[in-house]
């Protein structure tokens, strides 16, 4: 049998990167790996440094320090390893003057498509971003949906291997949102490597096999959703309203405040079923897991979503 | 390459849609054109304002030339000061006029040859030059006075040809000259014998003499639809004879230049913001991280702005050429416009770099266009400017775009001459185009 052909594990590979602005680090240090196929989110507030370290992967800004890896090769190597990167990047960058369709053709050539493939493709980006029948309309009459999904669509019109998406649901209505998720995860299906930015945890939770939380600039905590919230997410928080109050209190895991009981458990549901069969009578039950939220408040003291 | 077209292509298209820019490129010249080009036009025929004192030495002395004489003075803008003395010698006057010029008494002297008659409005003939002695120091009204000399021409062969009919009694009156002349030269009369016969002919080989139009900066032993054989004497050293042969065939020739200058300008500052407005507008973004280098972005951009200046020039000469510009020689005019068309983009190149908004360099650029032109020859056309204002303008990168145009239109360049100016404007445009890419290439965001 014919070995294949060894390919790097990881598709991307980002060491020890750096950026500045004047007195600013944007990206401090940051290190990670991607994998082949892999939906990679990069979660963090405003400011993070997430854009900036997308920027420099992709090669549209120098970073101080550090290397980018794609597909084992130096991103200023040339048009090969730039071929195989579509970006949305989070600020849009469409031509306003021209049409939907004139941007994906523009977009779709530069990347050396040609002909039929080309029309097939611009008709594929067209219908990605549900604007087959405004296909001919300038861009500056669309509404910030229709420019945000036919952003997406001019990253995607060449087809490419590895696809940066910077946080490609704002402004974006919820239908659409709805759309882009199933796109998205259609691309994911077809084996495509997504590197995801947002911070939106919902977004993150939904899409991605392994998260990134930057804050500040730096890469605070890496790993799958369920190995983050294992690790950093704590315990779930359980919020009960008895019918009444036990005979003997020294079952329940907190003090009761009246009828309400409220405690922390890193197994609550078995904690529940425990109490249940001590003939605790629950009138109301509430039980919140810990989430990318609770993962981000332990990492930094702060809330994600100031 | 196909990359670089790509993108330019896409910027031409980005332009079609900016209608002040449009207006600018295309609208604007053509009004400047016209109206420069008309106002000159009165100004040269039968305007009352402006009038030119000239001496004329007749050494022909004949019908044809007094008629040239009248012509002259019907033009409304010419006086014929008469000779102090009109029995002195012919080159007595000749002597005279020149002092008066130098003494800054007389605008000029046209001097009609001896045969001036004989040819003077037979445009298959071509007959010995008028001189034409004018005030270097007032060489604006110049080319204005070279215009009137042609029209008066034109006028003259308007009357030979226009209507043969009212003609005949004039030609009647020429045969019996001759017959009565024993003196007169025999080719002269073989000529004038022959000129009623020649008539007929004439409006079907019109045609053919219109087709050696073009070719007219040649010199050629084909006689050419040149309607006046101007010879300019330099009055400042009358021993030597300057053989420049200054062709200025409408005002439209002067009128043009000027107004290609607002259309290329246009396509500076509206090339230029469509270049800032591809970072506001976070396109840069997309180009840069394509599988394309700086290089082919910038080319692209210059290509684009390089083909639309093209355009401007194209679609100006002809305009011009429809309401009667005649450029003397259209390979100068072709080496001129492609200079021009490089020393823009250059200009274009530095605009895009001045300013971070497309506010700061739409702003800035058209400031620097409206001085560009001011002095460049753009608001007064460089013949008509006061001369601190000549000086100057040397600085003014669209001087030297004058010049090369109307080098290849109505100066009459050598190759070496049309050199000069179109050598000056490459190198500019070479200039700008490096210090652009430099600071582009600086720019990280
Ligand atoms: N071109 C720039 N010049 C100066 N500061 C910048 C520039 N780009 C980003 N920054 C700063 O770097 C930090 C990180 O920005 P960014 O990467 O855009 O964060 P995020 O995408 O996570 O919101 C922010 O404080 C931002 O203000
Ligand atoms: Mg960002």
């Amino acid at each position: 049998m014919a070995e294949p052909t060894p390919r790097a594990p990881h598709i991307i590979r980002v060491h020890q990167l750096t950026k500045s602005f004047g007195s600013l680090t944007a990206v401090s240090d940051v290190t990670f790996d991607v994998q082949r196929g892999e939906t990679f989110g990069l979660l963090g507030p405003n400011g993070a440094g997430k854009s900036t370290t997308i920027s420099i992967i992709v090669g549209a800004m120098e970073g101080d320090g550090g290397q980018v890896e794609i597909d084992g090769r130096d991103i200023r190597e040339g048009a090969s390893v730039r071929r195989l990167i579509g970006i949305a990047p989070q600020s849009l960058a469409l031509y306003d003057v021209l049409s939907a369709e004139r941007n994906l053709v523009f977009f779709g050539s530069l990347y050396g498509l040609t002909g039929a493939r080309l029309s097939e493709r611009v008709d594929w980006a067209l219908k990605f971003a549900q604007l087959e029948d405004r296909r001919r309309d300038l861009v500056k009459t669309f509404s910030g949906g229709m420019k945000r999904r036919l952003n997406m669509a001019c990253a995607l019109v060449h087809d490419p291997q590895i696809i940066l998406l910077d946080e490609p649901t704002v402004g974006v209505d919820p239908q659409s949102r709805n759309h882009i998720f199933e796109c998205i995860e259609r691309l994911k299906d077809d084996g495509r490597t997504i590197i995801y930015t947002t911070h939106y945890m919902e977004e993150a939770q939904r899409l991605c096999n392994r998260i990134a939380i930057m804050d500040h600039g730096k890469l605070l905590a890496l790993d799958t959703l369920d190995g983050l919230l294992a690790e950093f997410g704590g315990a779930a928080v359980v919020t009960a309203g008895l019918v009444k109050s036990p005979t003997d209190a020294s079952i329940l895991p907190a003090a009761l405040d009246g009828l309400h009981l409220r405690f922390e458990s890193k197994q609550p549901l078995e904690e529940v079923s425990r109490l249940a069969t001590r003939g605790v009578a629950f009138a109301t039950l509430n039980v919140a897991k810990p989430d990318l939220e609770s993962v981000f408040l332990s990492l930094t003291g702060r809330s994600l979503r100031d | 390459m196909r990359t670089i077209w790509l993108m330019a292509l896409k910027d031409l298209k980005i332009v079609r849609h900016d209608k002040v820019g449009l207006f600018f490129i295309i609208g604007f010249p053509v009004l400047m054109g016209v109206l420069f080009g008309a106002i000159s036009n009165s100004f040269s025929s039968g305007g009352d304002d402006v009038h030119f004192e000239i001496a004329v030495v007749d050494a022909d002395q004949s019908a044809i030339s007094q008629r040239y004489v009248k012509a002259l003075e019907d033009s409304g803008s010419i006086i014929v000061r008469p000779p102090t003395d009109p029995n002195a010698a012919i080159e007595a006057q000749r002597e005279q006029a020149i002092n008066d010029i130098r003494k800054g008494d007389l605008l000029a002297f046209v001097g009609l040859p001896e045969g001036f008659g004989e040819t003077a409005g037979i445009m298959w003939m071509e007959g010995p030059a008028i001189e034409l002695g004018v005030d270097p120091s007032r060489s604006a009204e110049s080319g204005m006075l070279q215009g009137i000399l042609m029209q008066a021409m034109g006028q003259l062969v308007g009357d030979r040809f226009a209507d043969p009919d009212s003609m005949r009694p004039m030609i009647e009156q020429s045969r019996k000259d001759i017959q009565e002349n024993n003196d007169m030269n025999p080719a002269a009369r073989a000529l004038l014998s022959g000129f009623m016969g020649t008539l007929d002919t004439f409006m079907g080989s019109l045609d053919e003499l219109n087709s050696g139009l073009d070719d007219a900066g040649e010199k050629s032993d084909r006689p050419t639809m040149q309607l006046a054989n101007i010879r300019a004497v330099d009055v400042t050293a009358p021993k030597q004879e300057n053989d420049l042969t200054s062709r200025i065939h409408s005002a439209w020739d002067i009128s043009f230049p000027s107004a290609i200058l607002w259309g290329v300008l246009g396509c500076a500052a509206t090339f230029a913001v469509t270049m800032v407005r591809e970072r506001s507008q976070g396109t840069f973004y997309r180009l840069r991280v394509a599988p394309i280098s700086r290089a082919q972005i910038v080319a692209g951009k210059g290509l684009a702005c390089f083909i639309a200046v093209i355009c401007v020039n194209l679609m100006m000469v002809a305009l011009g050429y429809a309401l009667g510009m005649r450029p003397n020689s259209f390979i100068f005019l072709a080496l001129a416009i492609a200079s021009l068309a490089f020393c823009v983009v250059g200009i274009m190149m530095l605009m895009s770099v001045i300013g971070r908004s497309e506010e700061a360099v739409s702003g800035a650029s058209w400031g620097a266009n409206v001085v560009m032109a001011m002095f460049g020859g753009g608001m007064i056309p460089l013949a008509f400017m006061p001369p601190f204002m000549k000086s100057i303008s040397h600085f003014s990168p669209m001087s030297w775009g004058v010049l090369a145009l109307e080098g290849a239109i109505w100066r009459g360049f050598s190759l070496t001459e049309m050199l000069f100016p179109c050598g000056i404007l490459i190198a500019i445009g070479a200039a700008g185009i490096g210090a652009g890419v430099m600071v582009l290439n600086r720019a990280t965001d």
